[in-house]
């Protein structure tokens, strides 16, 4: 009997070199890689345990009807399991492992917990199976120097704090080949490190032996406080519900974990960590209240009488905001949609129908600036570990409530909502008004760039007509990947090169040539046939009616529309064409665009050779912008004939 | 994952109508998988996402009519709680991938690689979490490593199931049982990480020529 998965370690010196193993539950699976880091097998189910073989380096999950030859098994059980020797249709050694923490913390858990379904779950499915897990990385043992020069010198770095140099190394290897590992045994290091750094780390991850020990954690404290792009991680065996609450109080940590953690999950949180840090500014609370009425937050529970009795209670104790309550997750929806005053939510997490936990997700994404609580009679661990990780929950309130305990909870998630509003409104105008200087430069140099050329072809000032026209067209605000792109990368430079490459080429396949004896609707539906027959055929010459044409057909292409739109009308000597449905223009060349493509560079130079072509034609244009829309009108001269 | 998790509500928008078939015969395997609409363009999407309502957009960012991203730009506009999945034609630098998250796109998966991936990704965002893959290293050849490790008899099975042989007949030319021909099969299944025979055939016959033979 060993009493800690970790003993397993020395068992494995003993020349037993095929081991099989019989697990109830997922969750113990990465303790094992860590501590065989050999030949592993294991089948998922006690009652028909029959573990399979594999090769040295490989991990495999048996399926009950397995036969096999094992030097040695490991049995991991519950102590429900206590005699699960019966069940074991082998006769080689049975080593029985009982895992401490599981058997303590977990094994209430363990039953509610099942994954009857996790074969067929890709997530689940990508933890077990040797296709995703990195297997030929989970088995070599190499020091932590060759992991550090492994790392690509691009790649992102993650502070590790450990206690327990077993972790550090189990750490390194998981992570190892993704991210920059600095690894600190104490917390005085780590923050030397941080200190004399010159660049940050992506992430902080701490491994602790024990989680408790560091809810004063000096480093975590700092890290908040000084550096609060940097993201703040915990991984332990077992989390207790009053760490996570005592820590998400504290703010030390951003997200939570429980091992065996799955590599794709917290590499993706890291990276996007990484790649969207930004500066982030503090926003001071001025204790003022936004503009407009009180503020108000919204508490969503299934039990009536206990949200009634609770808001009644709030209001009288004081007046800075009101209180809303709703019966269920659908309802608090509706709820929002009607009052705008909403700052925070605080819902209750088992509930009929959508639970607590769906809603935060979804208010995550549609409401952002609301702040989110979470509170629950049950003590359910893993929701408020997914509330934390995915649904970025503020605080988790345990039930029973007390209104003073809520007073003071409430006061700090408003300052919170002030701050996060405040920050999206600075952002928003900064943006804007950032991109309206990048507007203004792109304006001038394609001004600069095209007139001389479109303008010399009719002697009139049709690039600055054209560029108008377009800042007519409302599009989506600026926000700030515009302005990482204009930025950050060739955007703007390519966008003019491009942009005038075409118009240029488009140009030159104009053909001035004598202009069309008599130019009337039946003409003119004949070229706008030709045109749209043989769309983009610009390799030979074209007369200007043909070029118009061309322009029309790409405009009405990029707008999902027929030709029918067009309404093409003769009256006397003038021919007018309008498009009765709005032309969608959801992008041009004047708005903000994150990156340059194709449809958008030839949907704006058939804008412009619209224009050309027209005033080649001696008619005139005349648009009207909208709404990621636009009309236009041109009247054309025609003969009778 | 939790029990009584909303269904994937999927809207795709690709141009070529062989690779939306492809790719939806892959995906629409998973039953969770609920297919609310389709569309060619850019502007056809737009127009339909709000009677569609989709939980997930997967859309390609080379459309014939716009560019995908713009579109993906305004369908966030309408509906923020969407979880937008772009495909890109190559793989992105990591500066083009910040400013595709900070634009409110959940993930992009790029045509260079595998569909389980793009499957994977699928299901990571469909609760609006955003995933990066590790999209910029070599997949390690997990399978290929994995069949490797296939027993002597797994991998006469897997063969034998790879040229389409009934497992009846697999059972008999092997003398065995045809229970015992459905261990094996599972094991196979287990030990690739596969889930239906399409895919071992396909593994089977990329490699036939490498370590398959």
């Amino acid at each position: 009997m060993v009493a800690d998965a970790r003993n397993l370690f020395k068992i494995k010196d003993q020349g037993m070199n095929r081991v099989g193993i019989g697990i109830v539950q997922v969750k113990l699976v990465a303790v094992l890689f860590f501590t065989l880091q050999k030949s592993v097998v294991f089948a998922d189910q006690f009652t028909h345990i029959a573990p399979g073989i594999l090769a040295p380096g490989c991990i495999e999950r048996a399926q009950h009807g397995t036969t096999c030859e094992a030097d040695c098994y490991f049995v991991i059980r519950q102590t429900t399991f206590r005699n699960c020797h019966g069940y074991l249709p082998f006769d080689e050694p049975v080593i029985s492992v009982v895992v401490p923490e599981f058997e303590t913390a977990h094994s209430a858990k363990a039953v509610t917990e099942q994954r009857p379904h996790h074969q067929k779950d890709p997530i689940c499915r990508n933890f077990l199976h040797p296709s995703s897990v990195a297997i030929a990385n989970l088995f070599p043992t190499p020091s932590a120097g060759t992991l550090n020069t492994m790392a690509t010198s691009g790649a992102a770095e993650i502070l590790l704090r450990y206690d327990d140099d077993q972790e550090r190394q189990h750490f390194e290897i998981l992570f190892g080949n993704d991210f920059t590992v600095q690894a600190f045994a104490s917390d005085q290091a780590a923050l030397d490190h941080l200190a004399s750094t010159s660049t940050l780390p992506a992430a902080i991850v701490l491994v602790p032996n024990q989680p408790d020990n560091h809810l004063q954690s000096s480093l975590l404290a700092k890290a908040r406080d000084q550096h609060p792009g940097i993201l703040k991680i915990l991984i332990g065996d077992a989390i207790a519900l009053n760490l996570l609450v005592t820590l998400l109080d504290d703010q030390l940590i951003d997200r939570c974990f429980e091992q065996p953690v799955n590599l794709d999950v917290i590499r993706s949180h890291v990276l996007a960590a990484a790649l969207t840090r930004e500066e982030h500014s503090h926003f001071p609370d001025t204790g003022q209240a936004l503009a407009g009425h009180r503020p108000a937050v919204l508490i969503v529970d299934d039990e009536p009488t206990a949200t009634r009795y609770l808001s009644r209670q709030l209001e009288y104790m004081q007046s800075e905001f009101r209180v809303l309550s709703a019966a269920s997750a659908e309802e608090a929806l509706l709820t929002l949609r009607d009052d705008s005053n909403v700052a925070v939510v605080m819902t209750d997490q088992r509930m009929p129908g959508m639970h607590g936990k769906e809603l935060l997700d979804e208010l995550r994404q549609s409401h952002p600036t609301i702040v989110r609580i979470l509170t629950s009679a049950w003590g359910e661990v893993d929701v408020a570990m997914d509330a934390v990780n995915e649904g970025r929950i503020f605080r988790y309130q345990k039930k029973p409530w007390h209104a003073g305990d809520l007073l003071i909870l409430f006061r700090k998630a408003l300052a919170h909502h002030r701050a996060l509003v405040a920050a999206r409104d600075s952002s928003r105008s900064m943006a804007e008004q950032q991109f309206a200087e990048l507007r203004q430069q792109r304006r001038a140099r394609l001004l600069d760039h095209l007139s001389e050329k479109v303008d010399g072809y009719t002697g009139e000032p049709i690039t600055a007509d054209f560029l108008d026209a377009l800042a007519t067209i409302r599009t989506l605000p600026a926000q700030p990947p515009h302005l990482r792109a204009s930025r950050e990368t060739a955007l703007e430079h390519d966008l003019v090169r491009d942009f005038v490459g075409l118009v240029c080429r488009q140009l030159d396949t104009l053909e001035p040539g004598p202009m069309p004896a008599t130019l009337n609707q039946q003409a003119f539906d004949q070229a706008l046939v030709d045109a749209w027959e043989s769309p983009g055929a610009t390799s030979e010459t074209q007369t200007p009616l043909a070029a118009l044409c061309q322009s029309l057909a790409t405009l009405l292409n990029a707008s999902g529309l027929k030709r029918t739109a067009l309404d093409i009308a003769q009256a006397g000597a003038h021919l007018t064409v309008a498009n009765t449905s709005a032309l969608h223009i959801y992008s041009h060349l004047l708005a903000p665009i994150t990156r340059l493509s194709r449809p958008l560079l030839e949907q704006q130079s058939a804008l412009l050779m619209l224009f050309v072509s027209t005033r080649l034609l001696a008619g005139d244009i005349d648009v009207t912008g909208g709404d990621q829309s636009l009309r236009f009108s041109l009247r054309l001269p025609a003969g009778t004939d | 994952m939790v029990a009584g998790q909303r269904r994937l509500r999927l809207y795709v928008t690709m141009g070529q109508r062989l690779l939306r078939d492809s790719l939806l015969f892959q995906i629409l395997l998973h039953d969770e998988v609920e297919l609310v609409g389709e569309s060619e363009t850019g502007v056809a999407t737009l127009n339909r996402l709000k009677t569609a309502t989709p939980s997930v957009l997967l859309i390609e960012e080379n459309l014939q009519d716009n560019d995908g991203l713009t579109i993906a730009e305004h369908a966030l506009a309408v509906n923020p709680s969407l979880s937008v999945l772009l495909i890109s034609d190559t793989p992105v630098s990591s500066g083009r991938m910040a400013i595709y998250l900070e634009a409110g796109i959940k993930a992009v998966v790029s045509k260079d690689q595998p569909v389980q991936e793009l499957i994977k990704t699928l299901f990571y965002i469909r609760n609006g979490q955003v995933y990066v893959g590790n999209w910029q290293q070599e997949p390690a050849p997990a399978a290929m490593l994995a069949y490797q490790a296939l027993s002597g008899r797994e991998r006469e099975v897997a063969q034998l199931m790879a040229s389409r042989l009934p497992v009846r007949d697999i059972a008999g030319r092997l003398g065995v049982s045809c229970k015992t021909v459905h261990s094996y099969k599972d094991r196979i299944f287990v030990k690739l990480g596969f889930e239906r025979l399409p895919e071992l055939i396909l593994f089977m016959q990329r490699h036939q020529h490498g370590a398959a033979e």
